[in-house]
């Protein structure tokens, strides 16, 4: 007899290891038997691209760029939060009296950090941008899970961008000019090098026209050659997704995705919205228009190398300010949404995001 | 005085048979039935100079099978293996009666490769569905309880309602 509804629960796991999230969550609805499997998963997702996020209030809109769908997940637990940054499926959540926590989206997870000093933080609360394009010398606080308090690192220069990688933060300030931060005693600052000429002093320019009328117009991509220290500009990102928002870069090899995906794309949130008057008191990140999100790099060709997984990607977010494109976009995988390197990537996200 | 065993013999020593549950008969290679762990267990333990019997799958499914782990065990080169792959599971989910007693066949037979081509098969074929349209596909009767079904929509209902 044909019973799908009752295949042997040993067959069913390992249909679900081929799911993404969303995948995932219907199947376990289908039936009574398939909800059980569901929910005693054994393997982990399939690897999946992230999903961008923009905020609206405390119903957060998603796009997943393999369905090209947009949810609104209502997420109670952001009433009153301001949301500074995302990875992995956590939301850095910032409350009215300054309680840092880690926000799991889909299990409502919540990790609490330590508090950050009160100064340093409050510039981040009021203005976020403030913080960001202030001129003065910066502290950049991060935070192991293993750490009991923040460890600031003090830089005379304001930042654009950090990521952590291969045990190391990379750093890009204003003028394009790229550190390494090696965390210990002294955390040590090499530098690496300057990622490109620029052409025009950015708040000379007539287009920077101040905060919150920014548009992007062109990306560039450039590679680390490490061996060199030079950056190799690149014309393509032939076999990668890159995502840019409110997180740490992230760039994927679509070659690894199972799925048959839009490569040499770059998905990016546009701070700009005319519908978006939520403004929240303490700074609900406005919100991007998804559908106008993504576009294939410029100048694309075919058949050049790609970028190798491990190397170091650094973004130009363009020579224009602002071609961040707002500090709104987070990138989000919910992979792992509950697996037991949760830890690992909470810290990862706080060090890479608290700048 | 020793035997001296022919080339002709040691190839026949290697063959084996499967009977299905209807009784039909199949001589394949040792090292073809061997691609099911569950046989290569029963070879080990029985020999294979009488008749095995594998009960719970049908003539027609254990052809199917035997056919794949003949293929498999021919040592070809990774695309044509994957064409050939493709070319198999296309036919079989066409028939969702076949697809499914061929599904249990490789999971009872402990197929691995087989298990897992199926497995990317049938995801495929549930991905970007919603419930009702799995349900209606393959016959399923929605049986969750209210609280199944409460917690879901409480926990996951955003994902019901792509806006």
């Amino acid at each position: 007899m044909t019973d799908y509804a009752h295949l042997p629960s040993d067959m069913l796991q390992e249909i679900i290891k081929y799911f993404s999230f969303s995948d995932y969550i219907r199947f376990s609805t289908v039936c009574s038997h398939w909800y059980d499997v569901a929910k005693e998963r054994r393997h982990s997702l399939r690897k999946q691209l992230p999903w961008l996020i923009f905020f609206y209030a405390d119903s957060p809109k998603f796009f997943d760029p393999l369905e090209e769908k947009v949810y609104q997940i209502e997420i109670p637990e952001l009433r009153k939060r301001h949301c500074a940054g995302s990875s992995h499926g956590w939301l850095i959540t910032i409350d009215l009296d300054l309680t840092i926590n880690l926000l799991n989206l889909f299990s409502k997870a919540q990790i609490k950090l330590p508090s950050l000093a009160y100064d340093a933080y409050d510039v981040r609360a009021k203005d976020y941008y403030e913080c960001f394009w202030s001129k003065s010398p910066e502290e950049k606080p991060f935070w192991r899970s293993s750490d009991l308090t923040w460890t600031v690192i003090n830089i005379d220069f304001f930042l654009q961008d950090v990521i952590w990688y291969d045990g190391a933060f990379y750093v890009v300030g204003s003028e394009s000019q790229l550190y390494r931060i090696e965390i210990g005693m002294d955390n040590k600052r090499i530098y690496v090098g300057k990622i490109y000429e620029s052409e025009s002093d950015a708040e000379n320019d007539p287009d920077w026209n101040g905060l919150g009328s920014l548009n992007t117009v062109n990306f560039m991509v450039f590679k680390l050659d490490q061996e060199e220290n030079k950056f190799i500009e690149l014309q393509s990102i032939n076999g990668h997704c890159l995502f840019l928002g409110f997180n740490h870069a992230m760039v994927i090899p679509t070659t690894v995705m199972e799925d048959k995906i839009k490569d040499n794309i770059i998905y990016f949130t546009d701070g700009h919205s005319d519908e978006d008057d939520l403004h929240h008191l303490y700074g609900y990140n406005d919100s991007g228009d998804v559908f106008g999100a993504c576009l294939p790099t410029v100048g694309a060709k075919t058949g050049r190398p790609g970028i190798p997984l491990n190397q170091p990607m650094t973004v130009d977010r363009g020579r224009y300010p602002g071609s961040k494109a707002g500090p709104d976009g987070c990138g989000v995988c919910c992979s792992d949404f509950d697996g037991p390197a949760m830890k690992e990537r909470c810290s990862q996200f706080v060090t890479w995001r608290m700048q | 005085m020793a035997t001296i065993i022919t080339k002709e013999q040691q190839e026949k020593e290697k063959m084996v048979t499967l009977v299905s549950s209807d009784s039909e008969k199949f001589v394949v290679e040792q090292k073809v039935a061997e691609k099911s762990h569950v046989i290569k267990m029963v070879m080990n333990c029985c020999g294979i100079e009488s008749p095995i019997p594998v009960r719970r799958v049908k003539g027609d499914i254990l052809k199917s099978i035997l056919e794949y782990c003949e293929k498999h065990s021919k040592g070809e080169a990774q695309e044509v293996m994957e064409k050939w792959d493709k070319e198999y599971m296309d036919k079989a989910e066409k028939d969702l009666v076949f697809f499914h007693d061929l599904m249990l066949a490789s999971h009872f037979l402990h197929i691995q490769e087989l298990v897992d081509l199926i497995a990317v098969t049938f995801a495929g074929m549930l991905k970007m569905k919603s419930p009702e349209e799995i349900r209606q596909k393959f016959n399923i009767n929605n049986d969750l309880t209210k609280e199944q079904e409460e917690h879901i929509m409480t926990t996951f209902g955003w994902a019901f309602q792509p806006i």
